[in-house]
């Protein structure tokens, strides 16, 4: 009986999927990533030199979908900064906001303290509420004089 | 009329410019009116989540000064609003400037200016990078996605007299900051 069950499970789930009834279709599109200037991408690249001024992360689009508006949250996951201005360490900058289709935004972080700047894994991802992710993973280094 | 020239966002409900946008490194149309509405959004849903984002001097990033104008600490207001609205800083900038709603000289590139302010009953004035906004695009922002009843009230938030010329290259032609945003430290102002 068990095994007549694990069949019919396996034949029908991949069929939900065809017909709709599994995974949502993924709405969200990375556009460009790498290091920004001007609101333009200046390099395509996951490493980042360490400097005052740089700005790094990606665009994203919202590709049309019939559930319309989406609410998501921006994350910043950091290697561990020091605030001097808190008590704690800053491993993750986290901002909500509503996803309109059809619409592009940019996630994107810029040293503009000098205790902003940490050498390691940064990670920006949006996270949708219905489940979907996109992430990139950067590698911040310190450059060499 | 105590105030000669009200920027409205219908004026610029048209505004769309051919600009450099970053996307592909090519040029498009950017419709301002578009980004506006999603600085607005964004802006009314933080401070659903977080009231204490406006109004409260020391606090806030932006405090309303008089009836027409809220102060905006800079380079803070724009780096928050473009984190929250998912739009790189140059573009919140470009956006609230050609719009009208971010008060700039006549060559539209300077926006900020150095100076000193105060909460209404202390006796100490801080100096910050300060830029203007138009009350009608905050307060539109927090009654439509702030879940705010009314515009906000004029804040605690005072400039220093002696500063006034500093802010006047911001309001050539529009209608002037009213008294009652200056003060000075050891007076009470209401």
């Amino acid at each position: 009986m068990k095994t007549l069950l694990a069949a019919f499970l396996a034949l029908i789930l991949p069929a939900c999927s065809m017909i709709g009834l599994g995974d949502a279709p993924a709405i969200l599109e990375t556009t460009e990533y790498g290091i920004f200037k001007d609101s333009r991408l200046t390099l395509q690249t996951n490493s980042v030199p360490m400097a005052i001024g740089t700005t790094f992360g990606f665009r994203f689009k919202v590709n049309q979908s019939k559930s319309g508006p989406v609410k998501a949250r921006i994350v910043t996951a950091t290697p561990g900064l020091i605030d001097p201005s808190k008590t704690k360490i800053q491993l993750d900058y986290v901002s909500e906001l509503t996803l309109t289709p059809g619409q592009t935004y940019d996630v994107f972080f810029t040293f503009s303290e000098p205790w902003e700047l940490v050498t390691g894994h940064w990670e920006l991802k949006v996270e949708t509420d219905a489940g979907e992710t996109l992430s990139q993973k950067f590698d911040v280094y310190k450059q060499q004089m | 009329m105590p105030w000669t020239w009200v920027n409205t966002r219908c004026q610029f409900k048209l505004l769309v410019t051919l600009a450099r946008d970053g996307s592909a490194g090519g040029r498009r149309m950017i419709d301002y009116s578009e980004s506006l509405e999603r600085l607005e959004k964004a802006l009314g849903e933080q401070y659903r989540r977080s009231p204490f984002i406006l109004g409260v001097p020391g606090s806030s990033l932006a405090c309303k000064v008089d009836p027409f104008h809220y102060l905006a600490v800079q380079p803070g207001f724009i780096k928050y609003l473009s984190r929250w609205a998912g739009m790189f800083p140059e573009r919140v900038q470009a956006t609230l400037v050609k719009t009208g709603n971010m008060l700039s000289d006549t060559t539209h590139q300077n926006f900020t200016t150095a100076i000193h302010v105060f909460e209404d009953g202390s006796r100490a004035a801080t100096q910050i990078s300060a830029s203007f906004l138009l009350a009608e695009f905050i307060d539109r922002a927090v009654t439509q996605h702030g879940g705010s009843a009314g515009p906000l009230p004029v804040s605690r938030l005072r400039i220093l007299e002696a500063d006034r010329p500093r802010t006047g290259f911001l309001f050539e032609g529009k209608t002037p900051l009213q008294g009652l945003a200056f003060g000075n430290p050891n007076q009470r102002t209401s």
